[in-house]
């Protein structure tokens, strides 16, 4: 194996890679993030990031405040924005152009080793083999199955090929194989965020007191986008989406999405009131 | 930079095309409930897999690397070298290309493929990490040729083969047989328990029928029989009609030298009987009531059941 090789192609990779740090979650200790597309917009795991702010570290060490605009758990993907922070883009490729056995590598910061580099090849994209099952269920969802060796800390980094091109977003280990988003569906996460209808809140599933009723908790809405001019504030908790009670926050965007008419009718707590809105959904702000 | 690149890249597609050609060779085996396990296609209509990974005897299918589902039927199990061979019917995918095991060394890079599924077969990436001479594993068979290596043997590769970077295949891959490095079976071994498994569906062990365990000589009952070394394998027990028992061999009698060489571990004795050895004799020397004595034990088979 040319080492140069290797090493040119992770150096072209790791120079669009943050560490993203959250103060709760799994990885508390930091996950990795991919630059992706300008905009200081990072691409992590929505694991990496379960509360509304991260911090964003760059390599030469310094630290970003930065705001998760998109979230999306069952994909396990999350965007954050980290405000004047441009890092050179990563090219993408679809990994199911790449053949079974094609060197693939991660960047990412295994057990809090920054910017570390491991290698391996690609096994299949697509869902799980038979034998194989996910914690919670998410049976049906493509991966990028690899044999790379992962460690927490690696979760939201690049997976990516022998030219350096990412092919996925790192996310979870399973029977000791390593599994990524697949390119393309980043890409159409971080496309839906800048084009898409969209309301402007980052949310997070509370239970309600005095019922055992779930509620979305908006812990942030941003200013001027469609949730704000309804009348939304940070506080408001979400408790029914035209009509139907919400179980999670993937509701949201899978409304926002599905929305026809380009509106959503919401119910929602305020203090002690209960209130119905309209929201007229907008493209975002780019 | 580009020929750097395009060198890395010029390895990622050998890998590829290695993964392809011996991947079109492999089959999924379905023998055992949820997860299948692998199979490599050695012989026109013969696939040789895992033992380990057989746990049903009847309804055995494969799936073909074109995604077809096909019936095979077990030929022959050997706990001991855990192999399996199965027959398909023949004419339904390539042979196995096979590589020279010897020609393997630690550092050279090397390929685990299975197929679980009709989606193509899967890879794991490592370098061999350890070679070595005939050995004997845990599960009592003897294999020709120690060949280890860092690969990661996922669900379902066991059974896989071991592929070299020009797509050559170097044995079959083995969970079973030990867990910190994988173990591959070499081509030779599989070659060799083939055949048996062929001719009459299970490997023919050697079989003495005694029980013994090691024993010392005090240094003068050394020097009086006239023994060059202070162990002996004493026996505790003799099986009714055993190789052992036709001989004439009783309890208490201690072996000192086997084929005239001495022996004071039971190891040496299963050593002596895992070879091609049934049906020969075996020269005893012995102690037998403070007196030098020799028998011939014609090596028997091991009955079924305890192979």
């Amino acid at each position: 194996m040319s080492s140069p090789g290797v090493v040119k192609a992770a150096a072209r990779v790791r120079a669009s890679v943050v560490q993203v740090r959250s103060d709760e979650g799994p990885t508390a200790g930091g996950g990795a993030g991919i630059a992706w597309g300008g905009d200081g917009l990072i691409v992590t795991s929505a694991h990496v990031v379960p509360t509304p702010e991260a911090t964003v570290v760059l390599r030469d060490g310094a630290s970003h405040e930065a705001v998760v605009v998109r979230r999306d758990p069952h994909r396990d993907l999350a965007l954050v924005r980290a405000a004047g922070v441009e890092l050179p883009p990563v090219e993408i490729a679809d990994p199911r152009t790449l053949r079974r056995g094609t060197l693939l590598f991660a960047v990412g910061h295994p057990l809090g080793v920054t910017d570390a580099v491991s290698a391996g090849v690609l096994q299949a994209t697509g869902p799980l083999p038979p034998g194989l099952e996910l914690p919670g269920g998410k049976r049906g969802l493509a991966w990028v199955q690899a044999d790379v060796r992962l460690a927490p800390g690696n979760s939201g980094g690049p997976l990516a090929d022998a030219a350096g091109r990412v092919v996925g977003v790192s996310a979870m280990i399973v029977a000791g194989l390593a599994l990524a988003v697949p390119a393309p569906d980043a890409e159409a996460f971080v496309a839906g965020y800048r084009s898409g209808p969209r309301l402007g809140v980052v949310a997070r599933a509370v239970v309600l007191s005095d019922t055992d009723r779930i509620g979305l908790a908006l812990d942030r809405v941003e200013r001027g986008a469609p949730a704000d001019r309804a009348g939304l504030v940070a506080g408001d908790v979400v408790v029914a989406i035209d009509g139907a009670p919400v179980h999670s926050p993937s509701d949201l965007s899978r409304s926002v999405r599905r929305a026809r008419g380009g509106w959503l009718t919401l119910d929602v707590v305020r203090g002690a009131r209960w209130r119905r809105l309209q929201v007229v959904l907008g493209a975002a702000a780019t | 930079m580009a020929t750097d690149r395009s060198s890395l890249t010029a390895l990622s597609d050998q890998l590829a095309d290695a993964v392809a050609q011996a991947g079109a060779t492999i089959v999924a085996v379905h023998a055992r409930s949820r997860l299948p396990s692998t199979g490599v296609h050695w012989r026109d209509g013969i696939v040789v897999t895992t033992e380990g990974t057989v746990r049903r005897e009847d309804g055995i299918t494969v799936t073909l690397p074109d995604g077809a589902a096909v019936p095979a039927s077990l030929a022959g199990r050997d706990r001991g070298t855990d192999l399996a061979v199965l027959k398909v019917k023949p004419g339904q995918l390539p042979v196995a290309r096979l590589g020279d095991p010897a020609a393997l060394r630690p550092g050279h890079l090397v390929l685990a493929l299975a197929r679980l599924d009709e989606a193509g077969p899967r890879a794991a990436f490592g370098a061999v990490s350890a070679v070595g001479g005939r050995w004997r594993c845990w599960k009592g068979g003897e294999i020709d040729r120690l060949l280890q290596s860092d690969l990661v043997i996922y669900p379902g590769f066991g059974g896989g083969p071991l592929v070299d970077a020009e797509g050559r295949i170097h044995g079959v891959n083995s969970g079973g047989l030990s867990r910190s490095l994988a173990t591959t079976i070499p081509a030779t071994t599989v070659d060799r328990v083939l055949t048996q498994l062929l001719e009459r569906g299970y490997v023919a062990r050697g079989w003495f029928g005694a029980a013994m365990q090691p024993v010392r000589f005090h240094e003068a009952a050394r020097k009086r029989l006239g023994l060059d070394r202070e162990g002996g394998l004493v026996l505790i027990a003799i099986e009714p009609d055993s190789p052992s028992a036709l001989a004439g061999l009783l309890v208490g009698d201690v072996i000192v030298a086997l084929d005239r060489k001495p022996v004071d571990d039971p190891e040496q004795v299963l050593e002596a009987l895992s070879g091609d050895v049934v049906g020969k004799a075996l020269h005893l020397d012995l102690v037998r009531g403070g007196q030098r004595a020799t028998a011939d034990v014609l090596v028997g088979e091991r009955p079924a059941g305890r192979r």
